[in-house]
C-alpha cells in the first residue's frame, strides 16, 4: 500500500513542508518545501531529524536524501534555513521560480557550487514534474515567463503552487499566492482535491481579492480540508476576517499556531489528519 | 575580523598575533566594543515592505550572517578584560563590513570574497537572519523602497531591532523607542548596486550550468514535449 503524508512543521512564521511517500518493500522517499529555520533556532531541521530517526530511516547513507527541495519563492520566511536543510540531507533536485529577489543569490550561489544539490532550476507550470513515488506532481502557478519573474515587483505573486496526486486523491499547496492570482489557477485545480494550504498564511490578502471576493475558497467543494501556516507574531497571521470567512462557511481547518505539526496523510482514496497538540 | 559579534564574544584580548580560526591570513585584532558601538552600522537588505497589514508598517530586512556552530578552542569570550575560562561551541557573526580595508561593499567581487573566506575556513558558514524595521524610517530616506535595496542601520537601532525579532519588546515599545532612532536608518546606493550585481552573478551562473545540464536527466521537460 502507498501512502502520501504531507507535514505542515510549526516553525512560528513562514512555512516548512515534509513530504514523505511510503510504500511497502520500498525505502521511503522524502522532500521538502521552504523552511524558516534561524541561524540560532532550526526548529525545522530538529523536527525532520527526530521525525526520521523514530520512523528509523538512516539519512545520513543515502545520497541526495531529498528527491526535491522546492523553495516557492524568496522571501526570508521560506528560505532561510533551506541551506542549512539541503547541506546536510542533500538532495536531487532544487527548484524554485525565476524571481528578482536578490535574497535568493546565497541559495543560488550553494546551488551552483555544492555537490550536495545534483541538480537545479527554476520551475513555472510549463516544466513536467517528475513523480514522487507514486505521487504525480504539476505546477499550477506561475506561468511561463521567458525573460524574467513573472512578477517583478511582487514576490508573492511569484509563488509556486503545486498539486500532488496520490491515486484519487490531491492536495495543494501554495506559498504565498495571493487571492488576487487565483482566478487564473482555480481551472487547474484537480477535480479530486482533497487538502489545500490557505494562502499566505492566511493573511488578508492571501484570502481575498481586490473586490473582497474568494475565488480559490469559492473553487473548491466543502469538504476539502484546509490547512494553514501561521503565527500571531510577527505579522498578525492569520488575519481574522480569514478565520470569520472560514467560520461561516463551516469550513473544516488546521493552523499550525494552535495545533502546531499539522499532517495530512492519504492512501488515495482517504484522507487523515493528525496533529501534535494534546 | 569583517563582523560584529551577536552573541557575548566581544574579541579576543590578544591583539598582535594570527587568528586560529582556520582564517590564518585575517589577523584578529581586539574590538574595543563600547568605542565602536558609536560608528558600528549594519548592511540590510529589504526582503519584504508589509503595507497591506492593518497598524503593522513593518519592513523584514535580512542581514548576513558568519556561523559556526563547531567547538573551536581559538575562539574564547572574555568579559571585562579577563578572558573566561572556556572556548566558544558557537558563533553568530553580524557582518558589517567587507574587510578590514573596506567599510562598504562597494561591489559584488568583495560580497564573492568575503564568502570565499569564509567558506574556506570550512568552520565557519555564511548565513543570513532578519531584521524588522518601522516603514517610515525607510520611506523618508528612500522614495518607494524595494526587495534588494540595502540599508545601513547604526548599532544601537539593530540591536533593538533583535530584541523584538526574538520578543524581547513589545511592538509598541519598539515603534516608540525606534521612533526616536530614525535617523539611524541611511539607504546606501553603493551596496545595494553590489547586492544586485552579485545576485546577478549566481543567476547568470545558474544559466551556464543549466545549458550544460540540457540533454540530461537533470534538467525538467517541458509539457508538450
Amino acid at each position: 500500500m502507498a501512502r502520501l503524508t504531507v507535514t505542515m512543521i510549526d516553525v512560528g512564521w513562514g512555512d516548512c513542508i515534509l513530504l514523505e511517500f511510503e510504500k511497502d518493500g520500498q525505502d521511503p522517499r522524502y522532500a521538502l518545501i521552504d523552511c524558516n529555520d534561524r541561524p540560532n533556532q532550526r526548529l525545522a531541521l530538529s523536527f525532520v531529524k527526530r521525525h526520521l530517526q523514530t520512523k528509523q530511516v538512516d539519512w545520513r547513507n543515502r545520497r541526495h536524501f531529498f528527491d526535491f527541495v522546492l523553495l516557492t519563492h524568496g522571501h526570508d520566511d521560506h528560505s532561510r534555513g533551506l541551506k542549512q536543510m539541503m547541506s546536510e540531507f542533500e538532495t536531487k533536485w532544487f527548484w524554485y521560480p525565476k524571481s528578482g529577489h536578490p535574497g535568493l543569490a546565497g541559495l543560488l550561489r550553494y546551488a551552483n557550487r555544492s555537490a550536495k544539490v545534483d541538480a537545479h532550476q527554476s520551475v513555472d507550470e510549463t516544466k513536467l514534474l517528475p513523480d514522487f513515488g507514486d505521487v504525480s506532481m504539476k505546477i499550477l502557478w506561475p506561468p511561463h515567463s521567458p525573460t524574467g519573474p513573472h512578477d517583478p515587483n511582487d514576490e508573492n505573486n511569484n509563488s509556486v503552487v503545486m498539486a500532488l496526486t496520490l491515486a484519487d486523491v490531491s492536495f495543494v499547496l501554495t506559498g504565498d499566492c495571493k487571492a488576487s492570482n487565483w482566478p487564473s489557477i482555480v481551472s487547474k485545480l484537480p477535480v479530486n482535491l482533497k487538502v489545500i494550504q490557505v494562502p499566505h498564511h492566511a493573511a488578508k490578502n492571501g484570502m481575498f481579492d481586490s473586490s473582497g471576493g474568494t475565488p480559490w475558497l469559492d473553487a473548491i467543494a466543502s469538504n476539502v480540508e484546509i490547512g494553514m501556516s501561521c503565527h500571531i507574531s510577527p505579522h498578525k497571521h492569520p488575519h481574522p476576517d480569514v478565520i470569520t470567512e472560514l467560520n461561516s462557511q463551516a469550513r473544516s481547518y488546521f493552523r499550525t499556531d494552535e495545533h502546531y505539526h499539522v499532517s495530512f496523510s492519504t492512501d488515495g482514496a482517504t484522507v487523515k489528519k493528525k496533529w501534535s497538540r494534546v | 575580523m569583517p563582523w560584529y559579534t551577536l552573541c557575548g564574544w566581544l574579541g579576543c584580548l590578544e591583539t598582535d598575533h594570527e587568528c586560529t580560526l582556520a582564517m590564518p591570513t585575517i589577523r584578529r585584532q581586539r574590538m574595543d566594543y563600547l568605542a565602536d558601538t558609536a560608528n558600528v552600522s549594519i548592511p540590510v537588505m529589504i526582503d519584504d515592505v508589509k503595507r497591506d497589514l492593518e497598524s503593522f508598517e513593518m519592513t523584514r530586512t535580512r542581514f548576513l550572517l558568519i556561523e559556526s556552530t563547531e567547538p573551536e578552542v581559538g575562539l574564547t569570550a572574555a568579559a571585562s578584560e579577563v578572558r573566561l575560562p572556556a572556548f566558544l561551541l558557537s558563533l553568530s557573526g553580524v557582518v558589517y563590513r567587507p574587510s578590514e580595508s573596506s567599510d562598504t561593499f562597494n561591489s559584488a567581487k568583495q560580497i564573492e570574497e568575503l564568502h570565499e573566506t569564509v567558506e574556506a575556513s570550512e568552520l565557519l558558514e555564511m548565513e543570513s537572519d532578519e531584521l524588522w524595521l518601522p516603514t517610515s524610517p525607510i520611506d523618508e530616506v528612500r522614495s518607494e523602497p524595494k526587495f534588494g535595496d540595502v540599508f545601513r542601520v547604526a548599532l544601537p537601532l539593530f540591536r533593538l531591532s533583535m530584541s523584538f525579532g526574538r520578543d524581547g519588546v513589545t511592538l509598541a515599545s519598539f515603534l516608540e523607542q525606534a521612533n526616536s532612532m530614525r535617523q539611524q536608518v541611511t539607504y546606501s546606493d553603493v551596496e545595494t548596486s553590489a547586492f544586485r550585481d552579485w545576485y546577478q552573478q549566481q543567476v547568470e551562473e545558474a544559466e551556464v550550468n543549466y545549458e550544460k545540464q540540457l540533454g540530461r536527466d537533470s534538467v525538467l521537460d517541458w509539457k508538450g514535449d
